[in-house]
């Protein structure tokens, strides 16, 4: 959303930088890197998308910024967290909870299980206000009423005194939300806020939160699986492989210009509907070999060269983070040639259309 | 209009489940979770059925192989209706209809080795015994590409994407001709599901198997599907070829659908048609038409009177009262309402009440955006949201003049599948 002129809150401060984070897990299973050395900033009224796939530590990730793994097993060995100017690292638990739920809120992914059966709603967003914020009763209540409102709930006089199970699974996020945003948070982490949801309540959401963003200014941690979420929510991604981010760049770069291999198998394998006409049902769809391998077996040097088609001997090293365009990092030795073999497409409308065009090239390189 | 013969036909399907209370256990109504579909698969074909959840699509799928016991209908195997047949002719026609659940983690016995779960139905059907069946399980875990070895694994061996395979080698153990898969690759990641669906499609290929492939994201069924149908609250909205379903979808509850897929493209954002509200609920569906409580181009008609299946064009048929000939408005402002402006002329309702109404449309391309029901952020991507019109009426006028001619190569395409 960074090209939108509707958006006046975007500024150059930062708001949240993560540095080096290091959280493993100690188990019998021995030691498992879950996310080993991730860093990336957001950007006040801006929102990270952090992509992949299931077991690639992009959750682990999220709930270490609100330090909410259970330790044990968990622990963040290293790496800062920066959010305006204090190291939430080495916080207390109790300055902890000032920040969580305040500053920074969560919507988790599963609407159905994340509210209280045996609250109402009303009671469930009630008590969030009161903890942070300076209200009576009545005020809370009068607040809780205009956040569901805000939000879409019709009739939210009524729907406050309702029980989660009277509510669908949209209006369930939707009362999510508006929880997390009572207490006007500066920065909302939204773990798969939509993937339980259909398509058409989905969407609703999307444009629920990028509106309620634009009004706010609050920056967004987006994470999800689908790069078509991202794609339309935005403004930075960050791809994550085995517990580390392999690319990192703004959202059309990233996606236009794909420079590591992962990002690249992604899009491939990734049946999208192509509204133009030139599709073909009998294509195979590309396959990135093999599987993601789990946190124990995780390969030395690049994580990903044991499924890579450019993989060398070189791989077996820690790859460098290459910056290939300002803003635009690439966590691989061959990140400069590996996005060469991919057509740059700056045109909208022919990327638009050649969504497919990266598609061939790579499975040409891979060749 | 296809060559290939048709395997399986349901009619007018139902499926009520009764919902009781009280002492005596009283029926006090009942969910209509199918309520009279009907469609056909033909052989080496796949028909995708797609909706939101809720929708009932589920359920059809398990109706149609009775393993949830249908209301009222018909399902007419190569001609012969299985809902009329005994126990025991229904127990040898099932090695012909098979299913691939959803779930591959509640869907494996977690007591049984991969050669029982797989076995189990060779030898139940007297297939083969003793240690071929140990041979014909392990030619199956290849053919799916699992390790031959895994025999004597149990599922929770396994990652998903190997237990969905475990689940497709037993679908396929009795060699069927028709498999449901319900929501077969939903639970996968992107780069597994990819791994399954060319399997799957390989897997057609070589066994001359119809699909019914049952799913609610929109892009994976376009990817495998030769025909797809819409449900939509227990009835089929809209029901045609892939890519007319895709170019011109005509039901509007299916142009919202479509509209509402994120793509994976960064510049194409904001052309959604945002739909108000939730599904209704199955138990108290809405009089008339069941979509008109969302609908954008609602109109008078709607409410009252439940709409016919029309055939505007042959294939592509559509359960809308504005394209039925008794009931299709001449007035454009309820046309300029559908988000999207059906590209072909439509047959039933004249050139003179529809011609006006479409070039109405696109003209007022812009303002119909915000007007709308369903509004998509015109205001804030006004340019590209411009621009993106233009080229759609390109793109409409050019389609319409080669219509006939895509139809013909359409044709030529299934013909030359049906040869293959």
């Amino acid at each position: 959303m960074a090209n939108d002129s509707s958006k006046t809150n975007t500024s150059d401060e930062v708001i949240l930088k993560v540095d080096g984070l290091k959280t493993y897990f100690y188990t019998d299973d021995g030691v498992l890197p879950s996310v080993d050395g991730v860093s990336f900033e957001i950007k006040r009224g801006r929102t990270l998308g952090l992509v992949g796939e299931s077991g690639s530590g992009k959750s682990v990730t999220s709930l270490s910024v609100l330090r909410l793994i259970p330790q044990p097993p968990g622990k963040i060995v290293d790496g800062q967290i920066l959010f305006g100017g204090q190291d939430l690292t080495k916080l207390t638990e109790a300055q902890m909870r000032k920040v969580r739920g305040n500053d920074i809120s969560m919507i988790f992914q599963e609407p159905m299980t994340s509210l209280n059966p045996v609250f109402t709603v009303g009671n469930q967003i009630i008590e969030a206000i009161l903890l942070h914020q300076d209200m009576d009763y009545a005020e809370a209540r009068e607040y809780a009423i205009d956040m569901l409102a805000k939000v879409g709930i019709p009739a939210p006089e009524q729907r406050i005194d309702e029980y989660p199970h009277q509510m669908s699974g949209g209006m369930k996020q939707r009362v999510m939300i508006a929880m997390a945003l009572s207490s006007k948070p500066k920065l909302l982490i939204a773990d798969e806020p939509t993937t339980a949801l259909d398509v058409t309540i989905q969407a609703q959401i999307l444009e629920l939160l990028k509106s309620l963003q634009g009004e706010a200014g609050m920056s967004i941690l987006f994470i999800t699986h689908d790069l078509g979420v991202v794609a339309e929510t935005c403004d930075d991604v960050a791809v994550m492989y085995a517990g580390r981010i392999v690319e990192y760049g703004d959202v059309y770069t990233v996606f236009e210009k794909p420079a590591h291999p992962y990002t690249i198998g992604l899009f491939n394998s990734l049946p999208t509907i192509d509204t133009t006409g030139a599709r073909g049902r009998e294509d195979r769809l590309y396959v990135i070999p093999g599987m993601v391998p789990r946190p124990q077996d995780f390969p030395s040097g690049c994580r990903f060269r044991t499924r890579c088609q450019f993989a060398t001997e070189k791989c077996a090293q820690l790859p460098p983070t290459v910056e290939l365009e300002p803003g635009h990092t690439a966590a691989c030795w061959y990140a400069e040639k590996v996005r060469a073999g991919t057509q740059p497409t700056t045109d909208g409308s022919v990327a638009a259309d050649g969504s497919v065009a990266p598609n061939e090239d790579a499975a040409e390189v891979a060749r | 209009m296809s060559v290939a013969p048709t395997l399986l036909e349901v009619r007018n399907l139902k499926k009520h489940f009764p919902i009781k209370k009280g002492l005596f256990n009283r029926q006090v109504g009942s969910v209509k979770a199918v309520d009279g579909i009907s469609f056909e698969v033909n052989a080496n074909e796949t028909v995708g059925l797609v909706g939101e959840s809720g929708c009932g699509k589920t359920t059809a799928g398990r109706s149609l192989l009775r393993l949830l016991e249908p209301t009222d209908g018909e399902v007419l195997y190569k001609g012969q209706d299985i809902l009329k047949m005994g126990p025991a002719e229904m127990r040898s026609l099932r090695r012909n209809l098979q299913i691939i659940f959803q779930d591959p983690f509640s869907s494996l016995n977690p007591r049984m080795t991969i050669e029982s779960i797989i076995g189990e139905a060779i030898t139940f059907h007297k297939v083969a015994q003793g240690p071929e069946v140990r041979e014909m399980v392990e030619g199956l875990l290849e053919r799916v590409g699992l390790q031959p070895s895994y025999i004597t694994r149990y599922p929770h061996e396994f990652s998903g994407g190997q237990r969905q395979r475990v689940g497709i080698a037993r679908a396929l153990a009795l060699n069927p001709d028709f498999i449901v898969c319900d929501e077969a690759v939903s639970a996968l990641d992107v780069s597994v599901q990819a791994q399954v669906i060319n399997l799957l499609m390989d897997l057609q290929q070589e066994f001359n198997l119809s699909y019914l492939f049952i799913a609610h994201d929109l892009s994976v069924v376009q990817h495998i599907s030769d025909r797809i149908a819409v449900m939509y609250l227990g009835q089929i909205a809209e029901f045609a070829e892939c890519d007319e379903l895709y170019d011109n979808p005509l039901h509007p509850y299916t142009q919202a659908l479509l509209s509402a897929i994120p793509q994976p493209n960064p510049r194409r954002r904001a052309q959604r048609i945002i739909l108000k509200g939730d599904v209704p609920s199955p138990m108290n569906p809405p009089s008339g038409c069941r979509f008109h409580t969302r609908c954008p181009a609602c109109f008078a008609p709607c409410k009252t009177v439940e709409p016919r299946t029309v055939e505007p064009t042959p294939g592509h048929k559509v359960r809308c009262h504005l394209y039925d000939p008794e009931f299709a408005p001449n007035d454009p402002d309820i046309w300029a309402r559908l988000p999207r402006q059906p590209e072909a002329p439509v047959t039933v309702t004249g050139d003179e009440g529809d011609a006006p109404a479409k070039r109405d449309a696109s003209s007022d391309a812009a303002p119909d955006g915000t007007d709308g029901v369903a509004s998509t952020e015109a205001a804030e991507t006004a340019e590209p949201a411009a621009t993106s019109t233009v080229e759609e009426a390109g793109a409409e006028r050019s389609d319409v003049s080669s219509d006939n001619a895509s139809a013909e190569s359409a044709e030529a395409d299934s013909a030359a599948k049906s040869n293959a």
